[in-house]
């Protein structure tokens, strides 16, 4: 946190001091009107002096028109600092993930990456801000305590006694309640990925008769992320009654009895009792409303924690970028899923040059796709080396690679946005000539024309409302519009019946000219289109 | 305070109310905490005026003691209801709300196949959580609570009016005057809080979008075009939220200052009254916090009338929800049994909305008989597969199984006895086991074990840590392509259905592997009619009977060899399919 501080401290320490001051400013102008109350009271109430009156509303007024010029300037200065440290602390956080590698952000589901980037971020800076509000809520605390020592010695001093007291039995509490939520925010998470797959699967489920199952996993979490609300949120409400009951019942109470004997017995007047109870209220509110945000901070904790084992992932140095494709390498590679698991390569080696096309055939789980993802570092070696123009890959920034590498893999997808949108992944500046010549290649561009919408065409959930051919064939329309030095694919055309499968391999092959071609495939088509073609054999 | 509402959008209180049935005694029960809540609340200036009068007046210990009493009583049975009433919230919470969210999710999966197609994950997935979670909200804070304030008012102002009139009618003309503000800035604010509720939704959905697919991104070197995008969307939505902040501002400052000019006319006509001796100064003290009480009411009435603008947007987004169309079965619809599995396409058209993909397309399968569809892609392969699932119904022409039109069999009845493999395979969260079976039978093991063996997968599974009971898909095992699709044809294949759908459901696999399961499917399912979309050969020729599908039509219909004869498109892929068989030798062999 302290790291943090000093980050922010320095690119919005300005702004923040300004907004110090004018809460400051703004918690004095607060301070005035129980005052005011005061004088009324005393010299217009028991005084009659009617007169004064007038010089009571001024000064009310006066107080009011200060505070509210006050409040919109510190409301300026507020949203010039916190809503900007949300966008950084975001923006943080994407960087992030777009600087880990693949292995590293595959760790985590979907949901708990958006989780991470959207609500902890957001909580993160809420954080901070809560924590600036509690300095800002003492300095008004410590005044107001000063007020009511002047006003009133004992019955402050018997008021401050009641103070610690509040602190201990929220200390007490707050831990259960962040296992609790702890506890949701973790069924949550698994709430998310079941959702997601149960809309993306959505054919499955219809087909083969699971609603029953589907709607007793979803009954199942909700009950259990139920148990874990309630628990947290009855933690919560049991702590705020203790507070009430020692502020309001313990001292509110005590104070005006006490009060009530001492005004009795003629050691304090009336309007000073009323006003210190308005000064003791004020401070009391405050003092409940930062207990609530030390309640809540749990789960925003949570977040920074989060936020920040996310940021401190690390990441090894790669200091290297790679030029031009020249050569690409396996040298004597090990893998296996996991650790103790069976190895799917044991000393693997390959060498690709650049122009060569290279077909990785063999049946089923010997591994082909597991070649390519190492390549694409999705998967990390146990053993052995990659080796990219004769540089290891560990030392390589990954960019550089993806920049001049088109991988279509397996499990390569389009997104749920329009066309358009999913062309200009391969390019952000493809103009429209470009995308409808990478279409017209990638012989989807007849198809695209006839949609209405034509490029701006929404696709459905995961290209559901494209079949499995035209889903493959944007792709490769957008791994022409990458046009990258080398093409690696994986099964990429198996959805393709044949006639128009001969059409993209040619458009490749010719395209392989200048253009290494490696892919995985398990048909003999492909094949006769390869210089060189790699037999792949499952382990015994 | 009919009043305020009258600025308010239509409120849907029939639909809430029959979302309401089996929890509305715990409803009523949650009401009266509230009311006790008020009440005891509201009469705590009171007690506090009736103290100082005993100090400033009276000077007598005992009737002082005696409203001390009174006030420490208010408050603990003030607690006592706050207490009862925080934990039927929570758990209402968890009931009522949950109920909703059940309801949304039941019709979730009974939706329209055409509307499967439009939603989006994010959107969806707001609905039910964000937007079910506003019909306790709503009728907590927005019916409840504004009628405990409105009875909390009206006890004020009575109290206000009782001690003086004019002092009363002050109150109740500044209090109107409030409400006028309060009004228009609701409706202002209601508007905005509209336009960013949407505009967030958007965002967290594609957020979403770009999180699944990260590694797709990251791998087409698109990062700069990912940030900037976001970049670019978060700050509209900044900048719509602090366009609102400050107009919530001006509010605020505006309703504050007629606040206290209403205060600062009570203070006035309270020092006539206690000049003239109409009023104690415990009176005063008890008015002026009536007064600065009523306001905050108001103030409070202000924020939960903004609320109902958006609880209601949230109540509406799952009302329309809910209104989207399910998946009926026609009257008369029976669970008929499949007997032969006869499957007749009889005049087919049908398009998704554009161009017809299917053009009177005419096609007969036999009881028993596996059938291979080939054809380029986009020609309506798989939509014949999804309109015998019924997941749209054919614009004209009739389907039909062992002679009965399709709907004349119930959704469920007609489900239960087709299964079906699709290309892409998810897993469901869970175990092997349940994947399969979608259970937790252990009985059922060795069938799994025998068909995991035919599906030789066997030997992959036997390795997985816990076997059966290993989890796969997300967050547990990831598991390749092929062996998603074998899972997904194992669950078929356990199934037993009288008819099986395969969708290309071997195009991950290697002709070798490919060959085996189709035979191990034939030899399981000996008298289930299979209908296959297939691209290679090895499934095509695993077929007794081949039929191409070209211009929305059936272009050839018939064995292997009468297709070699008759059709040239065949003929065309047959060879090219032969020609790569031929010259793909000669491989180079590396040793793994």
């Amino acid at each position: 946190m302290n790291h943090d501080k000093a980050v922010t401290g320095k690119k919005h320490g300005g702004k923040i001091l300004v907004y110090v001051f004018l809460q400051l400013l703004q918690t004095a102008l607060a301070l005035l009107p129980p005052y005011c109350y005061l004088l009324f009271l005393n010299q217009v109430i028991l005084e009659q002096k009617t007169e004064l009156l007038v010089w009571v509303c001024l000064f009310y007024v006066l107080v009011f028109m200060g505070n509210a010029l006050v409040s919109v300037l510190s409301r300026m200065t507020r949203n010039r600092i916190f809503p900007i440290m949300h966008m950084e602390e975001k923006e943080k956080v994407l960087e992030k993930y777009s600087r880990l590698d693949i292995d590293a952000v595959q760790r985590y589901t979907a949901g708990e990456l958006k989780e991470r980037l959207h609500r902890d971020t957001e909580n993160a800076v809420l954080y901070k801000e809560k924590m600036l509000e509690i300095g800002i809520s003492s300095v008004r605390m410590l005044i107001t305590a000063g007020i009511l020592l002047w006003l009133n010695r004992t019955l402050s001093l018997v008021s401050f006694l009641f103070l610690p007291l509040s602190y201990y039995i929220t200390r007490c509490i707050r831990g259960k309640s962040n296992v609790q939520y702890e506890k949701k925010r973790h069924i949550q998470g698994l709430y998310n990925d079941f959702m997601i797959h149960s809309l993306q699967d959505w054919r499955e489920v219809k087909a083969g008769c699971l609603e029953e199952t589907q709607q007793r996993q979803f009954d199942d979490l909700w009950t259990r992320m139920g148990e874990a609300f309630l628990k947290a949120h009855m933690c919560w409400f049991m702590n705020r009654t203790f507070l009430a009951f020692k502020d309001v019942f313990l001292t509110k109470m005590g104070l005006y009895l006490l009060g009530g004997f001492l005004a009795l017995k003629g050691q304090v007047a009336v309007p000073a009792l009323l006003t210190f109870m308005e000064y003791y209220a004020d401070l009391a509110n405050r003092l409940l409303g930062m207990i609530d945000i030390v309640m809540r901070k749990g789960e925003q904790e949570e977040s920074v924690k989060r936020v920040k084992k996310i940021l401190e992932t690390e990441q090894p140095e790669r200091p290297k970028a790679m030029e031009a494709f020249e050569r690409m390498e396996f040298a004597d590679v090990d893998f296996a899923y996991t650790e103790d698991g069976e190895a799917v390569l044991k000393k693997f080696s390959l060498e690709i040059r650049r122009g060569e096309s290279v077909a990785v055939m063999g049946e089923s789980g010997c591994g082909k796709s597991t070649v390519l993802r190492l390549m694409a570092g999705c998967l990390v070696p146990a053993g052995g080396e990659i080796r990219w123009n004769g540089c290891p890959m560990d030392q390589l920034d990954r960019t550089s690679i993806y920049a001049k590498i088109g991988f279509l893999l397996q499990d390569s997808s389009l997104f749920n946005l329009s066309i358009r949108e999913n062309l200009l992944f391969g390019r952000e500046d493809a103009s429209e000539e470009e995308m409808t010549l990478a279409c017209t290649r990638a012989n989807i561009m007849e198809f695209i024309r006839e949609l209405p919408l034509g490029f701006e065409t929404v696709i459905g959930e995961n290209g559901i409302r494209l079949s499995g051919g035209q889903r493959q064939r944007l792709m490769i329309a957008r791994l022409f519009l990458q046009n990258p030095e080398v093409i690696v694919f994986d099964e990429a055309t198996s959805a393709l019946d044949y006639q128009n499968e001969s059409g993209i391999l040619d458009l490749l092959v010719k395209n392989a000219g200048e253009k290494t071609l490696l892919m995985v495939t398990h048909r003999g088509t492909s094949v006769t289109r390869c210089g060189r073609v790699v037999q792949l054999k499952t382990l015994p | 305070m009919k009043r305020e509402e009258k600025g308010l959008p239509k409120i849907p209180m029939k639909h809430i109310f029959e979302t309401t049935k089996g929890y509305r005694l715990r409803l009523g029960a949650l009401w009266l905490t509230v009311i006790a809540g008020t009440v005891t609340g509201a009469l705590f200036p009171h007690a506090i005026g009736r103290i100082v009068d005993e100090i400033f007046y009276e000077r007598r210990m005992k009737e002082f003691l005696l409203s001390f009493l009174l006030y420490a009583g208010l408050f603990l049975l003030n607690q006592c209801s706050h207490g009862a009433l925080n934990y039927l919230w929570a758990h209402l919470e968890v009931t009522y709300v949950v109920s909703i969210r059940r309801r949304c999710f039941r019709h979730l999966l009974r939706l329209k196949a055409g509307i499967w197609t439009h939603i989006r994950s994010g959107d969806v997935m707001k609905r039910i959580q964000d937007d079910a979670e506003m019909y306790l909200e709503f009728i907590h804070r927005s019916l409840f609570y504004v009628l405990a304030n409105a009875v909390q008012l009206a006890f004020s102002v009575g109290y206000l009016l009782h001690a003086d009139a004019l002092l009363g009618i002050t109150a109740v003309v500044m209090m109107f005057m409030i409400a006028y503000s309060v009004r228009y800035f609701t409706a202002k604010l209601k508007k905005r809080h509209q336009r960013i509720q949407t505009e967030k939704g958007l965002v967290e959905a594609w957020i979403l979008e770009m999180m699944t697919g990260i590694v797709q991104w990251k791998l087409l070197n698109a990062e700069g075009k990912v940030k900037r995008d976001y970049r670019e969307k978060q700050r509209n939505v900044i900048r719509e939220e602090v366009d609102a902040d400050y107009l919530a501002l001006k509010a605020e400052n505006i309703n504050q200052a007629l606040t206290l000019i209403g205060q600062l006319g009570i203070y006035c006509i309270a020092a006539a009254c206690i000049g003239r001796g109409d009023m104690t100064v415990g009176q005063f003290v008890s008015c002026a916090a009536y007064f600065s009480t009523c306001a905050s009411y108001y103030n409070a009435l202000c924020k939960k009338i903004t609320n109902i603008s958006s609880n209601l947007v949230g109540i509406r987004r799952v009302e329309e929800f809910l209104g989207w169309e399910e998946e009926e079965d026609l009257p008369g619809a029976a669970d008929i049994r499949i007997e032969k599995g006869l499957v007749r396409f009889e005049d087919i058209s049908f398009g998704y909305g554009g161009e017809m993909v299917l053009k009177g397309l005419k096609l007969e399968i036999g009881p028993g008989e596996r059938v291979a569809f080939m054809g380029k892609s986009g020609e309506g392969k798989s939509t014949l597969l999804h309109l015998l699932c019924r997941f749209y119904e054919p614009l004209s022409g009739q389907i039909s199984v062992d002679g009965k039109g399709l709907d004349t069999y119930t959704l469920s009845g007609l489900r239960g006895q087709i299964a079906a493999v699709w290309q892409e395979n998810g897993l469901f969260q869970g175990s092997l086991r349940s994947n399969i079976i979608f259970g937790e039978d252990r009985s059922q093991d060795d069938r799994i074990w025998e068909i995991l063996e035919g599906l030789r997968l066997k030997k992959a599974a036997e390795e997985f840590p816990e076997g059966l009971d290993t989890v796969v898909g997300s967050g547990g095992r990831e598991l390749s392509g092929g062996q998603r699709q074998r899972i997904a044809i194992a669950r078929c294949i356990y199934r037993r259905p009288r008819i099986l759908l395969l969708d290309e459901a071997t195009s991950a696999l290697d002709e070798e592997t490919e060959g085996a399961v189709n035979a191990f499917i034939r030899q399981q399912l000996p008298h289930t009619t299979i209908l296959a979309v297939a691209h290679r050969f090895a499934s095509v020729l695993a077929a007794e009977k081949c039929v191409v599908i070209e211009g929305g039509r059936v272009t050839g219909a018939g064995t292997h060899e009468a297709l070699l004869q008759s059709n040239g498109q065949y003929r065309q892929s047959y060879e090219a399919y032969r020609s790569s068989r031929l010259h793909g030798g000669g491989a180079f062999v590396s040793e793994t």
